[in-house]
């Protein structure tokens, strides 16, 4: 009796490992969803944000493109290289499985592979990358990645730089105080310059257009 | 040594122009960090003046170029809507007409109808105009305005090599400077710094030192550039600083 109970829980464990293992290594090389269909060129963008990008996929536990041992050095190169081109197009997408995917070349074991990702995921932008990259500063052994993982962490969690974000009312105003009083100054250390320069040596620099 | 350094040129050009026409896995990365003023208010006792810190990559500036391309700034006669997913790139070989090496341009994803769109050159006024600027000089590369006039030296630069019957691989390492601004009119910020951001709505400048490698050996070339500095920064009609900056670009180039 004791006997069928352990096999049976055995057997129940193997199924729930082995369904896990499955399941994770479906969504750790999910595809790079095709491209929009747009044929004509888009209006103005407005915004990039993708901050709000539903998180993604759990990683995958290996690497979504392990270079083999048994390669050529050029064979190698070009599986770096592939890998390369596609964590520049994941970066420029919005959407999670794209995400997903620059997430687990984080842990992959090619370190040129490993430092693209770091810098896919600065570009791809979304908050959503900074548990991973946190999580793999702590397991790398690599310091000088470490400091990178953790830099691309904290540039993550800066906001986007608007160029055009509207100001209040205050804002223009101090804005505009701020000008006012560099060119004070501008026009003050001029004056100053020309009033302590001999009369025939350095002329006073004409002001800013 | 002369004739040395002059063939090491000759190899290096051919190569660039070789990456300029063939390179494959290319990548171009920009991103910093940029502190600008944050909010302004009085209480009964005091005047609160704060800063922020702001980031911006790629997706940032592909943002203000192609607002400004459409319709804020567009260089005259050739103002038009950017795809929604288009791609940076950059091409360190071709000129953009007006003798200035080192051209930036918009083009489309892959599997997306063709795009190009180059971010310096000619207006239909005959003007030159740009957005986007990598300045620098060495042994291997005179990019931008380094070399415009040709009595300034503005970059000092360094170099190494090593060759071997197999490889070659070489090194500058170069006062450099990256300059992105939406007014196209407003460039050349390496020999006129003193008219920086005029006129432009947003403007960000890296100041710092580029590595350049080039690697050959039997089967491929090789070239990165990797800059990273600070500046100054110009957003929203007001000013900021970066703090940090940096470009990277990759190119592998296929022999035939």
């Amino acid at each position: 009796m004791r006997l069928k109970f352990i096999l049976g829980l055995l057997v129940v464990v193997l199924l729930v490992l082995g369904g896990g293992l499955l399941l994770k290594q479906h969504l750790g090389n999910a595809p790079v969803p095709a491209p929009a269909s747009s044929e004509a060129a888009a209006p103005p963008v407005v915004s990039n944000a993708v901050a709000d990008v539903a998180p993604p996929p759990p990683p995958a536990p290996v690497s979504a493109a392990p270079v083999s041992s048994s390669l050529t050095p050029e064979q190698r190169q070009a599986a770096i290289d592939a890998e390369l081109e596609r964590l520049q197009l994941w970066s420029m997408n919005n959407d999670p499985a794209s995400l997903s995917n620059i997430l687990a070349d984080l842990t992959g074991p090619e370190k040129e592979i490993r430092e693209a990702a770091i810098e896919a995921a600065k570009q791809f932008g979304s908050t959503n990358a900074i548990p991973a990259l946190k999580a793999a500063a702590v397991n790398s052994t690599d310091t000088d990645e470490q400091i990178a993982m953790l830099q691309a962490a904290n540039f993550l969690s800066l906001p986007p730089l608007d160029f055009n974000a509207p100001k209040t009312p205050e804002e223009i105003q101090a804005m505009a105080q701020r000008q006012a009083a560099k060119e004070a100054r501008r026009k003050a250390n001029a004056q100053n310059r020309a009033a302590q320069s001999p009369p025939d040596q350095n002329p006073p620099m004409a002001p800013n257009p | 040594m002369k004739l040395t350094k002059i063939l090491l040129c000759a190899a290096v050009a051919s190569a660039m122009a070789f990456a300029s026409s063939k390179a494959t896995a290319s990548t171009l990365n920009i991103s910093g960090v940029v502190k600008t003023f944050g909010t302004t208010r009085t209480t009964s006792s005091a005047v609160i003046v704060t800063t922020k810190t702001v980031a911006f990559n790629n997706k940032t500036i592909y943002l203000a170029l192609s607002n400004a391309i459409a319709s804020a700034h567009p260089p005259a006669g050739l103002a038009q809507n950017l795809p929604k997913d288009g791609i940076i790139g950059f091409n360190p070989n071709a000129f953009d007409g007006n003798d200035v090496r080192g051209v930036f341009y918009v083009t489309n994803a892959p599997g997306k109808p063709f795009f190009y769109f180059a971010l310096a050159g000619t207006d239909t006024n005959g003007d030159a105009y740009s957005y986007i600027e990598l300045d620098t000089e060495s042994e291997l590369a005179d990019l931008g305005y380094s070399f415009f006039e040709e009595d300034e030296d503005v970059f000092n630069w360094v170099y190494s090599y090593v060759e071997t019957s197999k490889t070659f691989q070489e090194t500058s390492t170069s006062a450099a400077l990256l300059y992105i601004h939406d007014n196209p009119y407003d460039w050349d910020d390496a020999e006129f710094p003193w008219e920086w951001s005029f006129n432009s709505s947003f403007a960000i400048e890296i100041r710092g030192v580029m590595i350049l490698n080039f690697n050959s050996n039997n089967t491929t070339d090789h070239v990165t550039v990797s800059l990273k500095g600070t500046g100054s920064s110009y957003t929203g009609g007001d000013d900021a600083v970066v703090t940090s900056g940096s470009l990277s670009f990759s190119g592998n180039v296929l022999e035939d």
